[in-house]
C-alpha cells in the first residue's frame, strides 16, 4: 500500500486499559485510539477521509499540507503561550515568615516551629521593610504577600507592618497587591480581625477534620483542644470577614488517611466550597524520627485519594458545590487550553519564578522546601539574604537559572516520553534532597513524586475516558467554577 | 426585507426617506432628512414632505408635485411606522430597509463577497455606484435613541475595504448608543493592518459574527469554495482577539459538516476560548442552497444526536451556545432553552400544521423563503 502524504506533529504517547493508546501533544491535547487507527498513524496508512484522519488533524497531531503548516504550527504557538501564561511576569507570591514562633507543635509540622517565648526568631522592622522593598522589585503586575509563620499572629506587629509599608509602596508602585494570612486563628480576635477586613487580608487556616483527628494531629503547646478553638474562632472570623474569604487546608497522616470522608463531611458541613487534599511533606518534623508513624506509603495514599474523590464527585451529584482544588488543577490542564498558577506543580517548576518564600532573617529560598533543608543544616537553596543582595542577585543567580532550567519535563528522564508530561511538573528541590540529585532531576521510576501524580492523573485520565455524563458534568462544574445542576443539562 | 407594492407618481428614481405619520408643519422643517409622510387620503391637508405614501385609490385629490407611492391598504399602511426607513421605486415598491420597532436592522453594505459558499442564500452580484453613500446617508436616517443593535452585512462588507470603516465611523458618530455587529467570513482580517485600521476607528461595542463550518480545512473549504480560506478565517479571529474583538461564530449545520459540529466546538474551545457566543444554524434554502440541494439538504432532526453533544460541551466549558432557524419539534427538549428565534419577522412563516402547536410562539420558525424544504418530523404540540 502507497503512503498517505502527511507528517505527524510533535506528540506523545502510552498504552493505556481497553487497547487504547493515548497521544498527548506539546499544548495539551490528546486524543485516544485503537491500536489499529495507531499503527495506520505510524505507517502512513490512514485514509485522508476518515473520521480518525479529520480527528488528529483537528487537534494538530497530523499535518498533511506545507502550505497549511505554518497555520497549523501558529494555532499550536497560540495555544502553547496561553497553556504557559503563568510564566508571563515572573514571581507573584512572596511568602514572608514573620516568625518562627508557634503556639502549637503540630505532629507533621513543615515549618520546625520555636515555642511562644523565642524572639529571637521574630522578624525585625528593618527586615520586614527590606522584604517589601525587594518583593516590589519583582516585575510582575499582581503580588501577593503571604504572611506565614510559625504562627503569624505571635508577631502581629510585623503584619501591620508589612501591610503598612507594602500599601505605602504601592502608591507609586500601581501593582495588584493582595494579602493572606496563613494562622492557626487559634489567637485571632475581634481587633484584628476588623484590621485584616480594612485591608482586605484573606486568611487561610488549618483544618484537619472532626475533633479526634484534627486533635490527634494539630497540638497546642499548653494542652487542650485546638480543634474546640478553631471551631470557636473560624464562626467569629466569619461573622466579621463573610464566608468566602476565610478558606482551609488540609493534611493527610497515616492516622486520618482512612477517615478522609469525615474530613471532608466537616468540611462540607462548616461551608467550604472545598478542600485540597494534602500528601504529606517529607521535611520538618514530619520527616524526624519520634514522627515515624505518620507517614504512609505513596500507594496508599493514591488509594485514599481516589476513593475520597469518589465521595466528592457523589456530593456534587446530590447538590452540593464541593471541590478538590487539585483535582481542579489537573482538571483544568486535561479539559481547557488554560493556564493554571499551581506552584507546586509545574514546568519549568514555579520554585524562585512563581513564588519565594523570606525567612524571618531576610534570607531567600525558591519555596518553602528549600528553606526547611535549610533548617535541617543544608542551606543549598538559600538564594540570598535582603539586606545583602540586589533581586538580581537573588533571582536571575545562577543557582536559580540552573534550577529552573534543569526543571523542565522536556528534559527530565523518563518525563521527557511521558504522555502526561504537559499535564505535570517537576519538584527540583525534593530530586535533590529525598534523590540526592545535584542537577535537581531525580531518579523518575523510583521517585515517590512520580509515583503520585502519574497514577492520580492516569485516575482522571482513565474517567475522562469512561466518559460518565454524570462525571464529566461534576469535573466540568469544578473547572467553571459553576454547581453540577447548572453545568448539567436537563 | 419587508415590501409592500403600490402605484408610483412622480417618482423618476428611487428615493429613500424616514416615514413619519406627523402632519405638524415644524417636522418637516429639519433639512437633515428625506421625509416620507405617510397618511390614509382622507386625511386633511397635507404638505412640506419630500414624498408621500398614501393608502386608498387616489394621489390625485391632493395635487401633489412631488413623488407619490398610493394604492396600500389602510392595513398595510399601519403596518408602517414612524421612524421607519423606506425605499420607494420607479415601480410603486415600498421596501422597508430600516424598521424602528424590529431588533434585526442591518445594512446590505455590498452585494459583492469573495467566497463562493455552497448554501449562500444571496448570490453575489456587483454593487451600484453609490451603494456605500446611500448607506451613510441612511445610517443618518436611523434613529440613535431607538436602535440598539445594527448588523453590517453583505455580501460580505470587508471587499469594501476603506468603505468599511467609513460606515462603522458613521455609526459610532450617529448611533453612539447601538451595538454594532459586522457579519463577515473573516478572510481579510487574516491582514492585521486591516483589523488595526478598524481599531483605529474605535467604536466603543463592536462584534464580529464570523462563519466556521468545520474544525478542518477540508470541509470547511469546500464548503465556501475557496481553497485556503479555513487558515484565513482562523488568522482573522485571532486578530480580532489580539485587539480585544468580541467574536461570535456562526456556524451553518449541513449534509457535509453535520457529523463532526461535537468537533468543531472543541476545536473552537480550543483555539478561541474568548469567543463570546456560537451560533449553531439550519440552512435557509434559497439562492445557491436550493441549486446545492444534492450536496447539502440534510434533515435537521437526523444530526440532532451531534447537535445535542455539542451543545452539552460547549454549555460544559461555560460557552454561550444557541441553536438558530431551528423548529422546536426537531430537537429534543432538552435543547430547547438554547433555540432562539432568530429568523427575522418578515422572513419567519410557520406550516399550516403549526397554527394548532402550543409552542408555536416559542418556535425558531420556518424560513419564508425555504419552502418545501422542512425536516419530515414536522408536528404540533398539542
Amino acid at each position: 500500500m502507497n503512503e498517505v502524504d502527511y507528517i505527524i506533529l510533535p506528540c506523545k504517547f502510552m498504552r493505556c486499559p481497553q487497547n487504547r493508546i493515548l497521544l498527548v501533544n506539546e499544548v495539551g491535547e490528546y486524543l485516544y485510539l485503537t491500536e489499529e487507527e495507531f499503527e495506520g498513524l505510524a505507517s502512513y496508512q490512514l485514509e485522508p477521509d476518515s473520521r480518525i484522519y479529520y480527528d488528529l488533524k483537528s487537534k494538530h497531531f497530523l499535518s498533511d499540507s506545507e502550505r497549511s503548516l505554518p497555520s497549523q504550527v501558529n494555532l499550536l504557538a497560540t495555544k502553547y503561550r496561553t497553556k504557559k501564561a503563568y510564566l508571563r511576569h515572573f514571581t507573584s507570591l512572596h511568602m514572608v515568615v514573620v516568625t518562627l514562633r508557634c503556639n502549637q507543635i503540630c505532629n507533621y509540622c513543615h515549618a520546625s516551629s520555636k515555642d511562644d517565648t523565642a524572639r529571637s526568631y521574630d522578624m525585625d522592622v528593618d527586615t520586614a521593610k527590606k522584604v517589601v522593598d525587594m518583593i516590589f522589585e519583582s516585575p510582575s503586575p499582581s503580588i501577593k504577600i503571604e504572611f506565614q509563620g510559625g504562627e503569624p499572629l505571635l508577631n502581629f506587629t510585623i503584619v501591620e507592618e508589612i501591610v503598612k509599608y507594602a500599601e505605602k509602596t504601592n502608591k507609586a508602585k500601581r501593582k495588584n497587591l493582595s494579602f493572606v494570612l496563613c494562622t492557626n486563628l487559634t489567637l485571632i480576635n475581634q481587633d484584628i480581625l476588623e484590621y485584616l477586613k480594612k485591608h482586605t487580608v484573606l486568611i487561610s487556616t488549618s483544618l484537619d477534620g472532626p475533633k479526634a483527628l484534627h486533635d490527634a494531629n494539630r497540638i497546642m503547646r499548653c494542652g487542650g483542644s485546638s480543634y474546640d478553638k478553631v471551631i470557636d474562632k473560624l464562626k467569629l472570623t466569619r461573622a466579621v470577614m463573610g464566608n468566602e474569604n476565610v478558606s482551609a487546608l488540609m493534611t493527610t497522616t497515616n492516622n486520618n488517611l482512612g477517615n478522609l470522608n469525615q474530613i471532608i463531611d466537616e468540611y462540607v458541613e462548616l461551608g467550604f466550597q472545598g478542600v485540597f487534599l494534602r500528601s504529606l511533606n517529607p521535611y520538618g518534623y514530619a520527616k524526624t524520627g519520634h514522627n515515624e508513624k505518620l507517614q504512609y506509603d505513596m500507594d496508599d495514599f493514591v488509594s485514599a485519594y481516589k476513593k475520597a474523590i469518589e465521595y466528592i464527585i457523589t456530593l456534587n451529584q446530590k447538590g452540593a458545590y464541593f471541590v478538590e482544588y487539585f483535582a481542579t488543577i489537573l482538571l483544568t490542564r486535561i479539559l481547557t487550553p488554560f493556564s493554571t498558577g499551581f506552584m507546586d506543580l509545574q514546568s519549568p517548576a514555579g520554585v524562585g519564578i512563581l513564588g519565594a518564600i523570606y525567612d524571618f532573617n531576610g534570607d531567600v529560598y525558591p519555596s518553602d522546601e528549600g528553606r526547611m533543608l535549610a533548617a535541617m543544616g543544608d542551606s543549598h537553596f538559600r538564594l540570598g539574604n535582603v539586606k545583602r543582595n540586589t533581586h538580581a542577585e537573588l533571582f536571575y543567580s545562577p543557582l536559580l537559572q540552573k534550577i529552573i532550567h534543569n526543571s523542565c519535563v522536556e528534559i527530565v528522564p523518563s518525563c521527557h516520553s511521558c504522555a502526561y508530561q504537559q499535564f505535570c511538573g517537576t519538584d527540583p528541590i525534593r530530586a535533590y534532597s529525598q534523590q540526592n540529585d545535584k542537577n535537581y532531576f531525580g531518579c523518575i521510576p523510583t521517585s515517590e513524586f512520580c509515583k503520585k501524580y502519574k497514577q492520580i492523573i492516569s485516575y482522571f485520565m482513565d474517567m475522562i475516558r469512561e466518559n460518565d455524563q454524570a462525571v464529566m458534568d461534576v469535573f466540568w462544574s469544578w473547572v467553571t467554577r459553576r454547581k453540577y445542576n447548572e453545568v448539567r443539562i436537563k | 426585507m419587508k415590501s409592500l407594492q403600490g402605484i408610483s407618481t412622480n417618482i423618476h428614481s428611487s428615493i429613500t426617506g424616514v416615514i413619519t405619520k406627523r402632519t405638524s408643519r415644524n417636522w418637516f422643517k429639519r433639512k437633515d432628512k428625506i421625509t416620507i409622510l405617510c397618511v390614509n387620503d382622507q386625511s386633511g391637508k397635507i404638505a412640506h414632505a419630500d414624498a408621500y405614501i398614501l393608502a386608498g385609490e387616489s394621489a390625485h385629490k391632493h395635487n401633489l408635485d412631488a413623488p407619490v407611492v398610493h394604492g396600500i391598504s389602510q392595513a398595510e399602511l399601519n403596518d408602517l411606522n414612524d421612524g421607519d426607513v423606506v425605499l420607494l421605486t420607479r415601480d410603486g415598491k415600498i421596501k422597508v430597509i430600516y424598521s424602528i420597532k424590529s431588533n434585526h436592522n442591518a445594512i446590505f453594505a455590498t452585494n459583492r463577497c469573495n467566497l463562493h459558499c455552497l448554501m449562500c442564500p444571496q448570490p453575489s452580484s456587483s454593487d451600484a455606484e453609490d451603494i456605500l453613500k446611500n448607506n451613510i446617508s441612511l445610517i443618518g436616517m436611523m434613529d440613535p435613541n431607538r436602535t440598539e443593535y445594527l448588523a453590517i452585512t453583505g455580501g460580505e462588507p470587508t471587499v469594501l475595504g476603506e468603505g468599511l470603516l467609513d460606515l462603522i465611523q458613521e455609526c459610532k458618530k450617529h448611533l453612539p448608543k447601538t451595538a454594532l455587529a459586522i457579519l463577515t467570513n473573516g478572510l481579510k482580517l487574516a491582514e492585521i493592518d486591516f483589523v488595526r485600521k478598524i481599531a483605529g476607528v474605535n467604536h466603543p461595542d463592536l462584534i464580529f459574527a464570523i462563519p466556521l463550518y468545520s474544525d478542518n480545512d477540508a470541509i470547511h473549504d469546500m464548503t465556501v469554495g475557496v481553497p485556503g480560506s479555513f487558515y484565513k478565517t482562523i488568522k482573522g479571529l485571532h486578530n480580532l482577539a489580539l485587539f480585544r474583538y468580541k467574536v461570535e461564530i456562526r456556524t451553518v449545520i449541513h449534509a457535509l459538516n453535520n457529523d463532526r459540529i461535537l468537533q468543531l466546538s472543541e476545536f473552537i474551545y480550543r483555539n478561541f476560548p474568548f469567543t463570546s457566543h456560537v451560533a449553531l444554524m439550519a440552512l435557509e434554502m434559497t439562492g445557491i442552497a436550493k441549486v446545492n440541494t444534492e450536496k447539502l439538504w440534510i434533515d435537521p432532526y437526523d444530526y440532532t444526536t451531534e447537535l445535542a453533544k455539542a451543545v452539552q460541551y460547549l454549555h460544559r466549558a461555560d460557552m454561550n451556545v444557541s441553536i438558530y432557524n431551528h423548529q422546536l419539534c426537531t430537537l429534543p427538549s432538552s435543547l430547547w432553552q438554547y433555540s432562539r428565534k432568530s429568523i427575522s419577522g418578515w422572513k419567519n412563516s410557520f406550516l399550516e400544521e403549526c397554527s394548532c402547536c402550543v409552542q408555536k410562539s416559542k418556535c425558531g420558525g420556518f424560513f419564508e423563503t425555504g419552502r418545501g424544504y422542512s425536516s419530515k418530523h414536522i408536528h404540533p404540540f398539542l
